[in-house]
């Protein structure tokens, strides 16, 4: 079923239809709260709230943008809601903890990376973490990542530049001091 | 600053990738289909009230105004002044009908516009 005949379904009546729009979408969403709250358990509640917003919401969603793009920008924005009533974000992770991640390239050489990716992505600002998960997991370009976040272009394009360099930084073992 | 993966950026995508997070719960999805499911409901059993509760509303009015219009014109063979207070009356009542009535009516359509398919 595609995107537009569940929300068609759901419009109509058929409730259940909205479940495959769930399993769609449930691990980025999950993805997305996690890179901003850094809690998995918060997370998921943030998830759950999101879509039942977005169920309630679906019929002002009007198509001009993809129903990824308009459920993430639901996420993003609830997730830094309760960020700001939380108003602490605590880098999770440190020097001592650590597994070593061994990255084959095309090449066929070997890079090492010191710090686990979900520390890394831990310790970086909700930003930063937010800007690489939907660049990176989501495949999304910097347009995509604007309208899902409401930054412009430059802002994002800074973010994701400094989110780089902090995250090789984290995964090499160096301090972001 | 560029918007494109870079070759020197595949390493950082497929390490992402390789751990992308997932919701742990199994039950997630029957979770939100319920909570889904028990907010439907509500709203199915506020709106039936609201409804009664207007028809209830309605009819009142409806007694209230004919109440005074009988009265009126049996004293309207009478004498003058009567008459007056019981027209003003009237008024009064039928603006506190009109607006108690819209307010019902935005009440409802708010309710039922949240999903459009909530009969």
């Amino acid at each position: 079923m595609t995107d537009d005949e569940c929300i068609k379904n759901t419009l109509s009546g058929d409730t259940d239809a909205f479940r495959h729009i769930i399993r769609s979408y449930s691990d980025m969403s999950f993805s997305l709260a996690v890179s901003i709250v850094k809690d998995p358990q918060h997370a998921e509640d943030i998830c759950q709230n999101s879509f039942i917003k977005a169920f309630n919401g679906l019929s002002t969603f009007k198509g001009k943008s993809k129903l990824s793009t308009w459920l993430y920008r639901i996420v993003v924005n609830e997730s830094f809601r309760y960020q700001k009533k939380q108003s602490n974000w605590k880098a999770h992770g440190n020097g001592d903890n650590y597994e070593q991640i061994v990255q084959t390239n095309d090449s066929g050489t070997v890079s090492d990376y010191k710090f686990d990716i979900h520390d890394a992505l831990a310790s970086l600002s909700p930003n930063e973490s937010l800007a690489l998960t939907l660049f990176y997991l989501e495949e999304n370009n910097i347009k995509e990542v604007s309208e899902i976040t409401g930054w412009t272009s430059s802002n994002t394009k800074v973010i994701m530049h400094r989110a780089r360099k902090n995250l090789r930084k984290l995964l090499n073992g160096e301090s972001l001091q | 600053m560029t918007d494109e993966l870079l070759p020197s950026d595949e390493d950082i995508r497929a390490l992402m990738q390789k751990n992308g997070r997932k919701i742990s719960s199994p039950h997630f999805e029957n979770a939100v289909m319920n909570k889904i499911k028990n907010e439907e409901d509500f709203r199915t059993e506020v709106l039936k009230g609201l409804k009664i509760s207007f028809y209830f509303f309605i009819t009142a009015l409806m007694i209230g105004i004919a109440y005074f219009l009988w009265t009126i014109f049996s004293q309207l063979s009478h004498d003058f002044l009567s008459p007056v207070f019981l027209i003003i009356g009237l008024f009064i009542f039928l603006v506190v009908g009109m607006v108690n009535t819209d307010n019902y009516h935005r009440v409802i359509s708010t309710f039922s516009s949240t999903k459009s398919f909530v009969r």
